[in-house]
């Protein structure tokens, strides 16, 4: 049986996040494995920091005083955690879903991300963390780190959530989106009576072939609008484009410049991200 | 008392006369062209060595703690002495000799001769082996603008030393072939380097003398280095043949009381113009074949070499660098353990890389103390890596998902502390842990220290930590410190 890994925190996305999941585990019919992770003790900043001026007997005192600071917050964190995790399983036991597993880990995100990913058919993350502040245009820096390490189909939650009736693929003629294409041909996710879109941008210079995907997706039995528009800023012309149309769900490739080439020209994906409020399944 | 030490007379020295006296000819025509042969590796007369010959021969026959073992000039001991020689002279080596007696005295009554054991049987091939190629080594330079005739008798008295044994079984092959390729040199008036021009023979008997040395600090800044290379190889060489004359007799020895006679024997050497020596593998094995059990055997060795020398010195003179060089040919190949070769397949990698080690150390650094020590670090460290290896932690999450008990089994010490620490999840979030030690052995205080970080880990990230059994895990260390546990600690506790 497929499993969707779904990563919970504090944040206002955790029930959106939910919500999403329960909903992609009854269309594929898959169990879902509800993970939140600790930050380590080390993660937080040492409340004083005296290095240097202390002898052997202030440090050994130091040291325990330190570790019973760790100790309480260590236990409040775990607290928090259950309490999560307990919240996230109510939510989705309510949508029907049947089996869930809870994994609750100490670590960093992405590494315990990693450590599970093989298992999992599909990941989820809400757009930003529970430390991240809301109302800001910048991505979670982890959901930045997650999206680039997997390899698997990334599920972003936005803050609103609504029934998806219209999903809308975002064409470039690359890799990774045609891997986003042969998944929704051939997995069942999107195959109940959705209506399909497919834009392509072209920038000044590009040449976007679509009529090689219009047959595969019709060979599917989809029945998908196609339009090709011409604009200088991808991201705009497709936030326009979701807005216009109420689309539900953006499906991208994700990340196809390497790591320094998207610090230097910035990545469409990542403004994508940002200026999409609906939900995103990004493929790498 | 008087009972007990006549029966203690009668077991090492008159209970096998006649084998005794035998062997004792044998042995001391054996040990001739070796005494010569070593004296000219170490650069030093040929009476230096024959002097040290007879000198311990006699001595260790009464204060040795291995009898039918035979001392004299050895291989291993002139390699040690090549530079001092070269650099300084023969006084210096007297006086080096005296306090490497010095040393081996204390060395016995330190009881260092139990450090034996801690030498693996891989060390000591390798010792064997590296000495065996060294005194071939030493060979080399013979050959330096030899002509034909060099290698022809070099090669006759090989083939003599082989083949006569299947033949004649009475006397020493070498003695056969170096009185055969005497006689064809003086015959034929060959043009060959002979004994008589390596240095002076001994036409007297030794006299007692002081080094002639000036007794400061310098010199003993020269001598000291050497003397403590000296002792270490020649406990090490004397201690291993004790253990192999103890195999071959199936007869206890006294490991310490040895080192104190080597030392005693090396003190009355070094004054009697001899140079250090230690005990010797090949003769002692000859003499064991040949009958030689009791200390009579030892004596009589030391005393026929004297008479030999002091009568045929002439005859002794007259014998080529030829003769000898096969005959220290033959104990190279004698010494070195061409076994280990095979056994390379065989035998578990560690310890063939510990004998190789110890080979290629000493055939580096020409000093077989060296490469002992190197080789006992390395068998040491290939143990701890070993045992180490005998650590291993099992857990189990209770049914409710809230608390793991880890179980530990085995060894934990500085080897395995950082393979002890990584079998523990951090990263699983659970509300408390149980640590089961009871079975497991803690070594040292780096174990110790690394249950405490792990401890403290867990703490940190507000897990509970129980140790189960950490005073049975720990007894290994508090054994010698602590009083409470003691069947007497109501006797002990006064006293503090």
């Amino acid at each position: 049986m497929a499993k969707l890994l779904v990563c919970i925190d504090g944040s206002a996305y955790a029930d959106n996040l939910c919500a999403n999941a329960a909903w992609v585990a009854k269309q594929i019919n898959a169990e879902i494995d509800l993970l939140h992770v600790l930050r380590r003790p080390s993660d937080y900043q040492a409340p004083t920091d005296h290095t240097g001026l202390m002898d052997f007997e202030v440090r050994s005192n130091l040291l325990e005083e330190l570790t019973k600071v760790d100790e309480k917050r260590g236990r409040l964190d775990q607290e928090k955690g259950k309490i999560i995790l307990e919240h996230g399983e109510k939510i989705l036991q309510k949508a029907g879903v049947e089996t869930i597993n809870i994994i609750h880990r100490r670590g960093s995100l992405v590494e315990t991300i990693q450590e599970f990913e093989d298992s999992a058919e599909m990941i989820f993350m809400g757009k930003r963390g529970e430390h991240a502040n809301k109302g800001s245009l910048f991505l979670g820096s982890n959901l930045e780190k997650v999206a680039r390490s997997i390899h698997k189909p990334l599920f972003i939650t936005s803050s609103v959530v609504r029934p998806i009736k219209r999903f809308l693929i975002a064409y470039d003629g690359k890799d990774s989106v045609r891997k986003a294409i042969d998944y929704i041909t051939e997995q069942p996710l999107l195959k109940k009576g959705l209506e399909c879109h497919l834009l392509a941008v072209e920038r000044a210079k590009d040449n976007i072939q679509t009529s090689e995907v219009e047959q595969i997706l019709r060979q599917a039995g989809f029945t998908s609008r196609i339009k090709t528009e011409q604009n200088p800023h991808p991201d705009q012309a497709i936030s326009s484009y979701v807005v216009e149309n109420k689309i539900d769900l953006l499906i991208t490739g994700a990340y196809s410049h390497s790591r320094m080439h998207s610090l230097l020209l910035g990545s469409t994906t990542a403004s994508l991200v940002k200026a999409c409020k609906i939900p995103l399944l990004l493929f790498r | 008392m008087l009972s007990l030490s006549l029966l203690y007379v009668k077991r090492n020295w008159l209970g096998n006369i006649r084998n005794d006296i035998l062997a004792g000819m044998v042995v001391a025509l054996a040990l001739i062209p070796e005494a010569i042969a070593f004296s000219i590796i170490a650069g030093v007369d040929p009476k230096v060595g024959l002097y040290a010959s007879f000198s311990m021969a006699i001595i260790i026959a009464f204060v040795g703690g291995r009898s039918g073992m035979i001392s004299a000039a050895t291989g291993a001991m002139a390699l040690v002495m090549v530079t001092l020689v070269k650099e300084y002279g023969l006084e210096y080596l007297l006086a080096t000799t005296i306090l490497t007696g010095i040393l081996q005295v204390l060395a016995g009554f330190l009881r260092l001769g139990s450090l034996m054991r801690f030498v693996s049987r891989s060390v000591v091939t390798g010792f064997v082996n590296a000495l065996a190629i060294l005194i071939f080594m030493a060979q080399l330079p013979e050959f330096n603008g030899a002509g034909i005739q060099m290698y022809g008798m070099v090669a006759l008295g090989l083939a003599i030393i082989y083949i006569f044994p299947r033949f004649i079984k009475g006397i020493p092959s070498p003695l056969i072939s170096i009185i055969t390729v005497t006689a064809i040199c003086m015959f034929f008036e060959l043009d060959l380097r002979t004994v008589g021009d390596m240095g002076e023979l001994p036409s007297t008997l030794p006299i007692f003398l002081l080094p002639d040395i000036p007794f400061n600090l310098d010199t003993l800044r020269i001598i000291f280095p050497y003397s403590l290379t000296l002792m270490a190889v020649g406990l090490l060489e004397s201690l291993m043949t004790a253990t192999i004359v103890d195999d071959l007799t199936d007869t206890p020895s006294n490991k310490n009381r040895e080192c104190a006679g080597q030392g005693i024997a090396n003190i009355v050497s070094g004054f009697f113009g001899g140079m250090a020596g230690c005990a010797m593998i090949g003769q002692s094995v000859i003499n064991i074949k040949s009958g030689g059990r009791g200390r009579l055997s030892t004596l009589f060795a030391g005393l026929f070499l004297l008479f030999l020398l002091l009568v045929l010195g002439d005859w002794v003179r007259q014998i080529p660098m030829a003769a000898l060089v096969a005959v220290m040919i033959m104990v190279s190949i004698g010494t070195f353990s061409w076994s280990s070769f095979k056994n390379l397949r065989t035998h578990p990698k560690t310890s063939s890389l510990v004998m190789i080690t110890t080979v290629i150390v000493v055939v580096i650094t020409h000093d077989l103390a060296m490469g002992v020590f190197v080789g006992v670090l390395t068998s040491a460290l290939f143990f701890a890596r070993k045992v180490s290896r005998l650590l291993k932690i099992e857990s189990h999450l209770s049914d409710n998902g809230e608390e793991r008990t880890y179980k530990v089994y085995g060894q934990v010490f500085f080897a395995s502390a950082g393979m002890f620490s990584d079998s523990f999840d951090f990263k699983e979030v659970v509300q408390q842990v149980t640590i089961d030690v009871s079975v497991a052995h803690f070594w040292d205080l780096s174990a110790v220290g690394a249950l405490d970080k792990v401890v403290i880990k867990f703490r940190r990230e507000g897990t509970t930590v129980h140790l189960l059994g950490m005073n049975e895990a720990s007894a290994t260390i508090v054994d010698r410190l602590a009083v409470y546990d003691k069947p007497n600690s109501l006797e002990l506790m006064p006293k503090h």
